[in-house]
């Protein structure tokens, strides 16, 4: 997809400035969308087609593949709203809350569980809650307020229990779970590789936690949270020797600010042996309570990124747990609008993971198309990106500087506030100890009205004795024995009285001294009043400067994300320009290639050609150089003939002037005279063949030199075709090297262009621009084996018949769509029960260990082999009424199996490939069908198209 | 005797060494299951090893490693020479004794613990046990990162029990322990209704689907998810390496039927089949009364197998490439009880090690002389655990990258023992 620059360019104005306008008129994944596709590099995936999508959406919403009939039916749909019908209906169904279950489950607990909390009661739990769409807030404040006393939400206490209580392990996993900060390395010191991680932050988490305990005297009994009144999160870093102390704060939210009591008033049940106290003022339910009340923007952000990760494969912030400055969200803005969607809409799930469903984002296809950019424009939105990113960078140097100055001020001022703790700590100690004496004065004075009232009791019973003594010896008046018992009693009688004057003396001493103490108490607790009260505007101006400080800390974090965010643009666009000039230098080469090929092909046209005429030309030369030749003899001989004659005719007047001087010498000249009459007729013949010969001659030379010159031309010929013959033959191995570099060039050229490539896959990917490859979880796993294979049906089946045999529903019930879906849900649990084991043995296989991350990939030989090998898959295969096996036997057509084949275990068509792949299979062994059948759905089982989310 | 080829220190050994480091140095590491592939390949052609011996309870350091004969601390026993000159060891190792120029001492170990559980943690993880926090097992950090894709046994092996064990932490069940008990692992034989070529064709259909899958989109996770099914089938196929009968008859009698002798031999098999890592443990050290009878008992049985894996490495050629390492949770008091017993103690006690790139016949640390503090170059068991890394050519100071967290390889705070090594 090709954008146009401006836009771009745009867009970095719009960047951070989301303003909220638009929101409110576009449903979210629509805005979603548009934010997405506002800051888009390099190429971006066309949307998945029908079989991708549904099984996409089953996976995540229902936690297993469609079933071959589901998916028929979603493909059958031709209503141009089935997929948002399609999500609704899923979302809308019974299998959408117990997915979600374990997801939360597995998000919460990391597969910790059953040490005092089963972890099915953990999950019904979260399941039930996810039911009655409690809001996630309310949901996170119950298990972060659970101390296990609550009999209705005791497995919500599974978060603490199953951590044993460790007030480490809690704050971590709070921070990670909740708030998506792995703050365990910044529990000695500030974060050694995350500025924004500040040992404070640790610390203010912390604080929650630090009184917490597991209470568990007796192992009969269930275990417990207990809390107690003090202790302090207080802390000391190694390697700067700072200390600090800090009130429980949420990460992002404001300290709290929590009463100090003194002794005395700390507790409502004190501890003591096997006794679990409870504090007045409990700071997990301070925890609770404003999680409930003001949850914070962290809150809402870390469990929407966890939401989006589920749903995407990978979160806006990756990993989960590192939310910080210099790992922003790719999208900060998407991730702003989905945090406050969120809150706003109330914390509910549900709806969230509607609009992301809806997104075009997670719907779009993981095939990338090839990258088309104007290049030019990608280099001036380079250009822009970088200086901005260079911007924020400076601008983030100098809000470290502030933030620094901060927290100097801020460890002096708890140093200055030392003495006051102090202080309050002696104070404090003053009332413990008037507190003590109060408590011995008081015992004393318990003591003494014990003691009075007992010496009163006892002379009420002698004074009466006394009476009764008196009437009698009033009566017997003789008997002595019983006058001397009435002076011995009246002795006692007085005696006692006695007593009792002394033991209220006593009392009064006693209840003077208690006033006493009394009065120290009051004293001490005026004192420790004023100890607090003193100490309070120090607390409020601590917490004052901490919130300073956080204020300063947020826009150092804003500034350092955006550099990132920038940063990171900068980094995925050059990597989209890298691969874009690549392609280019290639489609240069291949060009260059191309030219000079064809120029080669014309050269092996030209050259034979040339080569042909050349030959040619030699033989015309050949032959003109043999007419010459016999021209050239020719001529010769005639020379030769010429020679000849004048020879002859110089011997003739040689002779004939020899005759004439014998003639002159002797008489008898007649004969001579005859003779030399003789030769000079023959001279005079002879002088006519030289005539003769001399033009025989004047015109042979002429026909040599016609022939010389057809020789040289023909000569000239030759040389000029060769001269042309080897130029072009010259330029042709000159080609053939250069041909062959360039497909050097042009296979490194190409080796780079894929690896940029894999680089613009990846960053599309995390940018979402196209869907990532992400593998089932165990439990996906699972229950798509099932259901592919047909074994889940059996199963239901089965116990459909068995309970319509034990339990008939009633005509009228059958006819009751209440009561008939009660039967369902009734079916489908027991189904649930019934294949428990199957899914336990892929968890056991499948997933990463007990409280450990649970979102790292692995694949052991172990697990193949149980795929291969096992039982399990064999059986589940093996053909039964109804099951996969089954239904691919009753296929007739080699297509029309292959389309059952695929549609059951991959949830899509075949291609016609694919279907001449089974076809062959069937062919190779047709007397064993069954067994074939099983192969093939063995092999697609194993593959890593069904093992993988795309 | 034979010298034997750890005693390299040449140029090119020196390189392939350097050459190694690079790479791991190059941040292959980092990059998951997929980037340790280029590491392997470079492994493949060096396979290291590492064998633990564990002697839990609390092996005494004066009846091993560290005697102190004629002191109020020494008890009964006496030292004996070595075949390295100056080097004595108790009496009751006469046979390992005579391979001392193959090992290593470190006599000045204190773990500050006296806690079995403790201290087995310290020992094996390297690092203090701290609530919430694991830290994956020696076994599973040798296994990652000295995997070797092409070999399909695992990579983390204790002798003698079952199951798997969860002490690969964040590394991934992929790296955690495996118990050995003389049986192939589970799932390793074909079912009897499919056969071996209903098998082949099968996989070579899954294969082609595969391959029309993955050439539209491939991953690290996809790769080590299809590889996973053809490392299984290599398994079934050296499923007779865990048989441990199949070793020759002599070598059995040679160390000894019981269960001890017979773990030893089984060691030797694996690590010959480049298991990357193998514990195996002998107990009853825990000899709070009658040490010295219950020492002399376990170390006569200790002492042959032991001294007979040892020389058969050695041998073979297999310990200049495997680290062993004879260990314990703790050692024991020097000062003997009223039950002629010795108690816990991490104070000042020994272990052995050597192979790999362990310097042989050295001996680094030192107790005073009836043994009850160390006086020269204390070390604990975050050192030890640098070490055993650094002697199979690790950098023990990088870190692991699982899914974005940097986890370091072994405690920041210790380093490795360097004179230790050659």
């Amino acid at each position: 997809m090709q954008r146009p620059p401006s836009l771009i360019t745009g867009v970095l104005f719009l960047f951070w400035g989301w303003s909220a306008t638009l929101a409110e008129e576009m449903p979210l994944h629509r805005q979603i969308d548009q934010l997405i596709a506002a800051r888009q590099i390099g190429p971006m995936s066309e949307r998945a087609d029908d079989a991708t999508f549904a099984r996409r959406l089953f996976l995540d919403l229902a936690g297993r593949i469609p079933t071959h009939l589901e998916i028929q039916e979603f493909l059958a749909d031709s209503t141009p709203d089935k997929r948002q019908k399609l999500i609704d209906r899923v979302l809308a169904g019974e299998e959408f809350p117990r997915q979600m279950a374990i997801v939360l489950d597995v998000m919460l607990m990391e597969r910790r569980g059953g040490t005092h909390i089963p972890s099915d009661k953990f999950r019904e739990y979260l399941e039930t809650s996810l039911r009655q769409s409690k809001p996630f807030h309310l949901l996170a404040s119950e298990i972060l307020g659970a101390d296990g006393s609550d009999e209705r939400i005791h497995e919500a206490a599974a978060f603490f229990l199953e951590r044993n209580v460790e007030p480490q392990v809690l704050t971590r996993d709070v921070g990670r779970m909740f708030f998506g900060i792995d703050l365990q390395c910044a529990q000695c010191h500030n974060h050694p590789l995350i500025d924004d991680y500040l040992q404070q932050d640790f610390y203010g988490l912390h604080a929650f936690f630090v009184r917490t305990s597991l209470f568990q005297p007796d192992k009969k009994n269930r275990a417990l949270i207990a809390e107690q009144a003090t202790g302090e999160a207080t802390f000391k870093s190694v390697f700067t020797d700072r200390e600090g102390v800090i009130g429980g704060r949420l990460p992002e939210g404001r300290e709290m600010v929590e009463a100090t009591l003194m002794p005395g008033e700390q507790y409502r049940v004190a501890p003591a042996k096997d006794v679990r106290p409870i504090p007045a003022i409990s700071r997990l339910e301070m925890l609770s309570k404003a999680i409930a009340e003001t949850p914070t923007p962290a809150f809402s952000r870390n469990i929407t990124n966890r939401l989006w990760t589920y749903l995407f494969g990978r979160g806006l912030v990756h990993p989960v747990d590192l939310h910080h400055s210099g790992n922003p969200a790719v999208y900060p803005e998407v991730m702003t609008l989905l945090a406050d969607h969120f809150a706003a809409g109330g914390y509910q799930i549900k709806p969230l993971l509607r609009e992301l469903a809806l997104t075009d984002a997670y719907q779009r296809s993981f095939r990338l198309p090839p990258a088309t950019q104007d290049m030019q424009a990608s280099r001036d939105q380079l250009a822009t990106l970088t200086q901005q990113a260079g911007q924020f960078s400076e601008q983030a140097e100098q809000a470290a500087g502030v933030v620094d100055g901060l927290i100097d001020k801020l460890d002096e001022a708890v140093l200055q506030g030392r003495p006051l703790e102090t202080a309050e700590q002696q104070a404090f100690k003053e009332v413990e100890a008037a507190l003590k004496a109060v408590g011995e004065a008081g015992a004393k004075v318990r003591g003494a009205e014990q003691k009075l009232a007992t010496g009163k009791a006892n002379h009420q019973v002698v004074q009466d004795a006394l009476e009764k003594t008196r009437l009698a010896t009033e009566a017997l008046k003789d008997d002595k024995e019983l006058a001397s018992a009435l002076k011995t009693i009246e002795g006692r009688a007085m005696a006692l009285a006695g007593v009792i004057q002394q033991t209220e003396a006593e009392l009064a001493k006693e209840q003077a001294a208690l006033q006493q103490m009394n009065e120290k108490l009051t004293v001490a607790r005026t004192a420790a009043d004023a100890a607090i009260k003193a100490r309070a505007p120090h607390e409020e101006q601590l917490r004052g400067m901490r919130q300073e400080l956080f204020a300063a800390r947020k826009n150092l974090e804003t500034l350092r994300a955006q550099a990132t965010v920038a940063q990171r643009a900068v980094e995925s666009l050059q990597t989209v320009i890298q691969h874009g000039e690549l392609v280019q230098q290639q489609n240069q080469i291949a060009q260059q290639i191309s030219t000079q090929s064809g120029e080669l092909t014309e050269l092996s046209k030209q050259i034979p050609e040339v080569s042909q005429q050349l030959t040619q030309y030699q033989a015309s030369a050949e032959q003109a150089q043999m007419a010459y030749t016999t021209k050239m003899r020719e001529h010769e001989q005639i020379q030769g003939e010429k020679k000849q004659v004048e020879a002859t005719q110089a011997q003739l007047v040689a002779a004939i002037s020899q005759a004439d001087a014998a003639l002159k010498s002797l008489k008898e000249g007649d004969s001579v005279t005859q003779a030399i009459k003789l030769l000079q007729e023959s001279s005079a013949k002879v002088d006519e063949d030289l005539v003769g010969v001399t033009s025989r001659l004047s015109e042979s030379a002429v026909q040599l030199k016609e022939q010389e010159n057809n020789l040289s031309l023909a000569r000239k010929n030759v040389e000029t075709s060769t001269q042309m013959l080897k130029t072009l033959q010259q330029r042709q191995s000159a080609l053939q090297a250069s041909v062959q570099t360039l497909s050097q060039e042009q296979s490194t050229v190409q080796a780079r262009i894929a690896a940029t490539w894999n680089e613009v896959v990846q960053n599309a990917t995390h940018r979402f621009q196209t869907a990532g490859l992400t593998p089932l979880t165990p439990e996906q796993l699972a229950w798509s084996v099932l259901i592919a294979t047909g074994e889940h049906n059996r199963q239901h089946v089965a116990i459909t018949a068995k309970l319509n045999k034990e339990k008939p529903l009633s005509e009228e019930a059958a006819q009751n769509a209440t009561q008939l879906a009660e039967r369902n849900r009734e079916i489908e649990a027991l189904v649930i029960t019934a294949l428990k084991p199957a899914v336990k043995t892929f968890v056991n296989l499948y997933a990463a260990g007990s409280g450990q991350p649970q979102d790292e990939f692995f694949a052991t030989a172990e697990q193949s082999l149980f795929a291969a090998n096992g039982a399990e898959l064999r059986n589940w295969l093996r053909p039964s009424p109804g099951n996969l096996t089954d239904r691919l036997m009753q296929q007739q057509e080699a297509s029309a199996l292959a389309t059952e084949l695929y549609l059951g275990i991959l949830s899509r068509q075949p291609s016609p490939e694919e279907i001449e792949d089974v076809t062959a299979y069937l062919a190779s062994r047709p007397e064993e069908k069954s067994h074939c059948v099983q192969e093939l759905a063995w092999g697609l089982l194993c593959s890593a198209e069904f093992r993988f989310r795309y | 005797m034979k010298k034997h080829p750890q005693a390299c220190h040449g140029p090119v050994h020196l390189l392939e060494r350097r050459k190694f480091l690079g790479v791991l140095g190059g941040g292959a590491l980092g990059l998951g299951a997929m980037g340790t592939r280029s590491v392997a390949s470079e492994l493949a052609k060096q396979q290291k090893r590492v064998l633990v011996v564990f002697l839990s309870g609390g092996v005494s350091q004066l009846e091993t490693w560290d005697p102190k004969p004629k002191t109020d601390t020494g008890g009964p026993f006496r030292a004996i020479p070595t075949s390295v000159p100056g080097i004595h060891i108790s009496e009751l190792l006469p046979h390992t004794a005579r391979h001392m120029d193959k090992l290593s001492l470190i006599r000045g170990i204190n773990t500050r613990n006296g806690d079995h559980g403790k201290g087995s943690y310290q020992m094996q993880y390297g690092r203090n046990e701290m609530p919430g926090i694991s830290y994956p097992h020696l076994g599973a950090v040798v296994a990652r990162t000295l995997e070797n894709p092409a070999n399909p046994l695992p990579g983390n092996i204790r002798v003698g029990g079952g199951g798997r064990g969860s002490d690969a932490a964040y590394l991934g069940p992929r790296y955690g322990s495996i118990g050995v008990d003389g049986k192939p692992p589970a799932n390793s034989t074909r079912p009897e209704t499919i056969s071996e070529s209903m098998d082949r064709q099968r996989q070579e259909f899954r294969r082609r689907a595969d391959q029309r899958f993955l050439s539209q989109r491939r991953t690290a996770e996809t790769e080590v998810y299809t590889q996973s099914h053809d490392q299984a089938l290599q398994l079934m196929e050296k499923r007779e390496v865990f048989d441990v009968s199949l070793e020759p008859a002599r070598d059995q009698e040679r160390y000894g039927k019981h269960d001890f002798g017979t773990h030893c031999l089984m060691a030797r098999r694996l690590l010959e089949n480049d298991v990357p890592f193998v514990q195996i443990s002998h107990t009853n050290y825990d000899t709070h009364n009658e040490n010295f009878n219950f020492h002399l008992e376990q170390l006569g049985e200790f002492d042959t197998p032991f001294s007979c894996l040892i020389g058969d490495l050695h041998e073979r050629g297999l310990l200049s490439s495997t680290l062993v390492i004879v260990m314990s949770e703790f050692g024991r008091t020097p000062r003997i009880n009223s039950l002629y017993g010795r108690d816990h103690w991490g104070t000042a006690w020994s272990i052995c090690l050597g192979g790999a790139m362990i310097q042989p016949g050295a001996v680094i640390g030192k107790t005073n002389d009836n043994g009850t503090q160390v006086i020269d170059r204390e070390v604990d068991h975050g050192h030890l655990f640098h070490t055993y890394l650094a002697a199979l050519g690790l950098d023990s100071n990088t870190s692991f990258n699982i899914a974005g967290r940097e986890f370091p390889m072994a405690d920041p705070s210790k380093s490795v023992i360097r004179e230790l090594l050659s």
